[in-house]
This record gives C-alpha cells, structure tokens and sequence, in this order.
C-alpha cells in the first residue's frame, strides 16, 4: 500500500475477511465483509468472574472469550461467493461442520512486506439469522461466532491469501 | 458522467420532455413555454460503510415554464409532473456516476430516483392565464465506491 498510516486509524484499514469457499474446500476464497455495513463489531463477550473475599476485597478474572460479530445488513449480490455460501446454508437448512469457516482480521496499518500485512486467523461458525428484507433489496443476515484456534500471520491483499506464522500463535 | 449532467440527460431523455422541446438548461429557464431549468441545490452524504463506500444524494429542483390559458392546461401541466414523477422512479438502471474528491476520481452507480412537491411554483406576468412556472424537486441518490483499500 502506498498510503502510510499515522495517526488516528480510520475504520477502513481494519478489514475483516471471512472465507467464503465451501466446507472441505482445498484453497480458502476471501471476501472482504464492509460494504453496506455502517458498523461492524467484533463483540468480545468476555468471561468475567467477580469474587469478594471475606476482608472485602475484590477479585475479578478473566477466563476466556466468546467473540461474536453480527453482519447486518447484508445484500445479497449474484456472482458474490459469499452469497453463494449463505444461501446453501439457508436453502439446505445446512447445521454442524457445514456451518464451519475462517475468519481473518488484517491490520492495514501495519504493513509486513510488500503487500502484505500484519492479520489474525480463527475459525468461526455462520450463523444465517434469517433471509428476505425490505425493498432495498435481497437480504441474508448472519452472525459469526469465533471459535478459537487463532492464530497471527500475514495477509497478502492482492491474492486474498493467509500464511500463518511459524515462530508465532495466540490460541484462545 | 456527474450527477448532475446524469439526471440532466435522464431527464432530455424522458420522451414526455423529449416530445415537448429537446433541451433542459442548468440554473436558468426562458420566461416563454415550454422551457426546462434544472437547478441543483445540493450535495449530502446520506450514510458510509465501514470500507468507505458512501451513499450520497444530490437534490434539484426542475423548473418548467407552461402555458395556462385555462383549467384543461393546468390539469395537462399538473399530470406532466405526476408522470414524470413515475418516469423517474423507474429510470435508474445503475448508472455510472463519476465523482471527484480532492482530484482523486471515485466511479459510482445511481441507485434511486425520487420526487417531491411538484407544483405550480409562480406566475410570470402577473396573471395565471400567461406562463406560469412549475417545480418539481428532484433527489439523486448514488453510490460510490471507495478507492483501493
């Protein structure tokens, strides 16, 4: 990218990426989530555990996390691989491993190598939330909830493709 | 094409315009029937997704000098801006539209065409028996595409 980021990172340059090819696929096929979207949350939904002790102190942990992110709305466009994907899922009433995916996080302001950057994978189940809409045109929203097994790496944006890390990894 | 000479052309290209004179001017209009003005009157930004991508909508009135000798011309008048009213809802057929920010050119698509208070708007000598003026407001909404990443 030529553009070098300082300062306040505008949204754009946080991407969020999620594999649109179909279960038991041999090459994942990316598509970038954001058009329509005018916010797109990562819910974190933390695990938190509160305790007091008898001197009156308190004690909180964090055990884990159940991250979660709603794509809302989505339109459905015709030759969109994503589309293609959500629509299996609600034509066939698709359930356990067909629902599997990955997703990946790429940080565009932090360039590792030409045209690549700094991103993190994990695996994710969709979940379509329903299909239909308004007027403004056919809609399938869906839901993502992460599952774990992250891991960092660098995304190259002009292939679309991830590669892990070898000396790295976060695991959930 | 901009918006503005897009929905200029859009509306050349209605043949209930067409079939009356060939031409809408921009900001101005002739005191003599028939004559089209259309007046742009602003540009908003109606909502941006998180990859940059922004709706816009550009809003113009288009004035239309008329005759109005009696009722049976006024009813004729007042008809010609409900069908245009329909001509330009179903007019959008993802035209692109070309836009310019800070001498960086974004490509676009116009996504709706809607109207509002077409009416007769003014007299233009004194009396409603000469060539009244008609409005009706026009509001272009477009869709365009952020660059790169």
């Amino acid at each position: 990218m030529a553009e070098t980021i300082t300062g306040k990172i505008k949204r754009k340059y946080m991407a969020h990426f999620i594999d649109a090819a179909a279960p038991g696929a041999t090459t994942p096929n990316y598509v970038r989530l954001g058009d329509d979207l005018e916010e797109f949350n990562v819910e974190m939904n933390a695990n938190v555990e509160t305790k007091r002790n008898i001197l009156g102190n308190s004690m909180t942990t964090i055990d884990g996390y159940e991250p979660q992110a709603s794509v809302e709305p989505y339109y459905a466009v015709v030759g969109d691989p994503l589309h293609a994907r959500l629509q299996k899922i609600a034509d066939e009433r698709l359930t356990l491993d067909d629902l599997k995916t990955t997703v990946v996080e790429v940080h565009l302001w932090e360039e590792d190598g030409a045209g690549k950057f700094v991103a993190y994978k994990e695996d994710a189940i969709i979940e379509v939330v329903s299909y239909g809409g308004d007027t403004t045109g056919y809609q399938i929203p869906f839901n993502l909830h992460h599952v774990g097994n992250r891991v960092k790496g660098v995304f190259d944006v002009a292939t679309r493709t991830f590669t892990q890390n070898t000396t790295s990894g976060t695991g959930k | 094409m901009k918006i503005i000479e897009l929905v200029k052309q859009i509306i050349i290209d209605c043949p209930l315009v067409s079939n009356l004179t060939g031409e809408v001017n921009i900001d101005f209009t002739e005191d003599k029937p028939v004559c089209f003005g259309l007046y742009p009157t602003g540009d908003q930004l109606i909502k941006e997704d998180i990859l940059g991508n922004q709706d816009r909508q550009h809003n113009f009135v288009l004035y239309a000098v008329f005759q109005s000798f009696n009722d049976y011309d006024r009813l004729a008048n007042s008809t010609f801006l409900l069908d245009l009213t329909y001509y330009l809802e179903k007019a959008v057929k993802d035209q692109e539209v070309e836009v310019t920010i800070d001498n960086h050119i974004l490509h676009g698509k116009l996504t709706k065409l809607s109207s509002a208070n077409g009416m007769l708007y003014g007299y233009q000598e004194g009396t409603l028996t000469g060539p009244v003026t008609y409005q009706l407001q026009i509001y272009a909404q477009y869709h365009v595409e952020s660059e790169g990443l």
